[in-house]
């Protein structure tokens, strides 16, 4: 029962999932329960996921990532495991440069506008509401923290490219050997 | 709705699913015509349904206390379209495993997706046969998710059978934590995929290009071909797509990270980046190659340098060192030469000229624009000037804006234009000249959006300038008379 009712799958049209995505009211939902999928998906049980693409998230709060569920298919080759793999990597490392990279500029900025404040009201007799930071002075901030971290994003940078060029590298190779051992994988 | 004809929907609805894949992507208005009931007309009659007969709370309940743990082993998929949806609660089961296969399994927690309403539920779910709900606060829909051992799947029966249907949810006490969030599943869809294109290829930016591109083939003193300037206009507006989708393809991570490029089509997942370069590879290919083979190999030597200078110098250096502006702006100023030589065939004085003005006209606006940006390209780590040297930015923007002045006056001279274009022109130039300098003194959002915005006028109207008073046709008369006067005199 449980095996006629997985076979189920019920693929909607984007169109209408398009049309509905701003309303508020009922709607009917087909709910897919399946096992969460860490980051990494190695595990067996990931295995158990039917869906037959990747699903992206929304952008990660801090370090602005998305964050994708990939999809392991039952008869997934050696290739595309690498390639999911490979993909979990990247996908993790550029979450954990950005996460780091976010929280201390949101940090450094914070700690930069109260010496500015504190300065300002120091020099001033007036009250605090009337104590405000231009955005010239902000930009002092901005133009610090660009050159303070120049080489971290040369770093980044130069190890962003080569890690995009690889996974495209990958993708590509895994799909032409999926056409041409004629897997229906339905993925790109 | 009758009970009867809602069932047979239902059923209907049921064997319409299970039909071959290719039925459910007919458009819905194809459905509606062949009345076939498409999600949308079963949705639309048990809300109404449901409306009249049903209280339900307006106020959705919070999801968040007493969620406790337990494992699922096993995917299922429910369908709401049963005579369970008369309300805005919606209940799916999920197969709990028997109490010796819990053991085999490390994650205690499960994900969601909601299909239809692009959501994602991390739930941890308790150890006992328990029901309990689940909020979604985006849809105000509540989830029933009852959790059996029989390890079977039932759609819940009757609306009236759950307890929480019918009011408030009891913060179930047995259900830990959950979070909800939006997800969408990536298939591509190709009934979109041209728009999705256009998106790629930054198809107001590549529309820009085309324009100054058949300006620059307009000023040309060659002859008027219609053939020639829509290949070139063509070939062009496939090698700025390339070049725009590589830069896309390059700057995901980067992208994001801004407001204003974090919908993108590639960091959205909405194409896979292989995808994206393989649209790169094939629109840049064609359009050099109609540029070879339809325009003349000067134009698209041209062509193939502005590409590689965009995607391979511009792209890396916008985070290596303020010098980026400049190769941009030579970047924006080929094209209009690329129009010249496309009508000529020769890299003339005058079709450097009209790339001299399109350079000078970049900084002004660059510089404008990224005045506001000033905190996005510091956090995503960009070295434009307005954050590196605002004071460079806002004097730079100034020179080109005085520089402009300069370059009009040399059309003339160079025999581009005639005299006409200097004069007529002179009131633009120097309103921007104007604004670049209030930008200079001021250098606050007012002005920096004030340049801006001129500067989008500016250029087609110096542009539309230029070609009515263009020497071969406009300034003929006026040299014949000239020459005629001296030869009598």
């Amino acid at each position: 029962m449980a095996a006629r009712l997985t076979s189920q799958c019920y693929l909607a049209s984007f169109r209408t999932l398009r049309r509905y995505k701003g309303q508020l009211s009922g709607k009917d939902i087909t709910l897919k329960i399946c096992e969460k999928p860490t980051l990494s998906t190695t595990s067996t049980e990931a295995r158990e996921n039917h869906s037959k693409y990747d699903w992206i998230g929304p952008p990660d709060p801090v370090s602005n990532i998305r964050r994708v569920h990939f999809r392991v298919s039952e008869n997934e080759a050696p290739y595309e495991r690498r390639l999911r793999e490979e993909r979990a990597k990247v996908q993790e490392w550029s979450h954990q440069f950005w996460k780091k990279h976010n929280t201390s500029f949101v940090q450094l900025k914070g700690e930069f506008i109260k010496q500015k404040l504190a300065k300002k009201s120091a020099s001033r007799e007036t009250t605090m509401a009337n104590i405000t930071i231009t955005p010239d002075e902000m930009s002092e901030f901005y133009k610090k923290f660009l050159d303070d971290n120049y080489e971290v994003h040369k770093n980044y940078n130069w190890e962003w490219y080569k890690k995009n060029i690889s996974l495209t590298w990958l993708t590509l190779k895994a799909n032409l050997l999926n056409i041409i051992t004629r897997r229906n994988k339905g993925n790109k | 709705m009758h009970r009867h004809r809602r069932n047979y929907l239902i059923f209907f609805s049921q064997c319409w699913q299970n039909s071959p894949l290719i039925l459910q992507f007919l458009p819905e208005r194809l459905l509606c015509s062949l009345h076939l009931p498409t999600q949308n007309i079963l949705k639309r009659r048990s809300q109404k349904h449901w409306q009249h007969s049903r209280q339900y709370p307006t106020k959705p309940a919070p999801i968040e206390n007493g969620l406790q743990e337990t494992l699922v082993d096993r995917t299922t998929e429910y369908h709401g379209t049963g005579p369970a949806v008369h309300s805005p609660y919606k209940t799916i089961q999920v197969i709990v495993p028997s109490q010796e296969n819990r053991k085999q399994l490390s994650s205690k927690n499960f994900t969601v997706f909601v299909k239809d309403s692009n959501l994602a539920l991390d739930v941890t779910v308790t150890d006992q046969k328990q029901e309990f709900s689940i909020h979604l606060p985006f849809l105000k829909n509540l989830v029933n998710v009852n959790v059996d051992k029989n390890e079977a799947i039932r759609k819940n029966g009757k609306s009236g059978e759950t307890k929480s249907n019918d009011k408030q949810v009891n913060p179930p006490k047995y259900i830990s934590s959950g979070t909800v969030y939006g997800c969408r599943e990536q298939k591509l869809e190709l009934d979109k995929l041209p728009h999705y294109y256009m998106r790629l290829s930054k198809i107001r930016l590549t529309g820009l290009v085309v324009l100054t591109t058949m300006a620059g083939y307009g000023m040309a003193p060659g002859p008027f071909e219609l053939e020639t300037l829509l290949m070139c206009t063509l070939g062009t507006a496939l090698t700025s797509c390339s070049a725009n989708s590589i830069n896309q393809f390059l700057e995901v991570p980067f992208d994001s990270q801004m407001n204003r490029t974090k919908n993108r089509v590639l960091v959205c997942g909405i194409l896979s980046p292989l995808h994206a370069l393989a649209f790169a590879t094939f629109s840049g290919t064609m359009g050099l190659m109609i540029l070879t083979l339809e325009v003349n190999p000067v134009t698209a030597v041209l062509g193939a340098f502005t590409l590689g200078l965009y995607t391979m110098v511009y792209t890396p250096m916008k985070r290596l060192s303020v010098a980026n502006t400049w190769v941009g702006s030579v970047v924006g100023a080929i094209p209009p030469v690329m129009g010249w030589t496309a009508c000529t065939g020769v890299l003339e004085p005058g079709a450097l000229l009209m790339g001299a003005i399109l350079y000078a006209w970049q900084f002004p606006h660059f510089n404008a624009l990224s005045w506001n940006l000033r905190q996005d390209y510091s956090r995503g780590g960009y070295r434009m000037m307005s954050v590196v040297n605002p004071a460079m930015c806002r004097r730079v923007a100034l020179r080109y804006s005085v520089g402009m002045i300069g370059l009009c006056t040399l059309a003339p001279v160079l025999n581009v234009t005639s005299w006409t274009f200097a004069a007529d022109s002179l009131p633009l130039n120097i309103y921007l000249t104007y604004l670049a300098y209030r930008f200079y003194k001021d250098g606050d959002s007012h002005s920096s959006r004030m340049l801006f915005m001129f500067s989008l006028i500016h250029i087609p109207a110096l542009l539309m300038l230029m070609l009515i008073s263009k020497k071969s046709f406009g300034g003929r008369n006026e040299d014949k008379v000239k020459t005629e006067d001296m030869s009598v005199s």
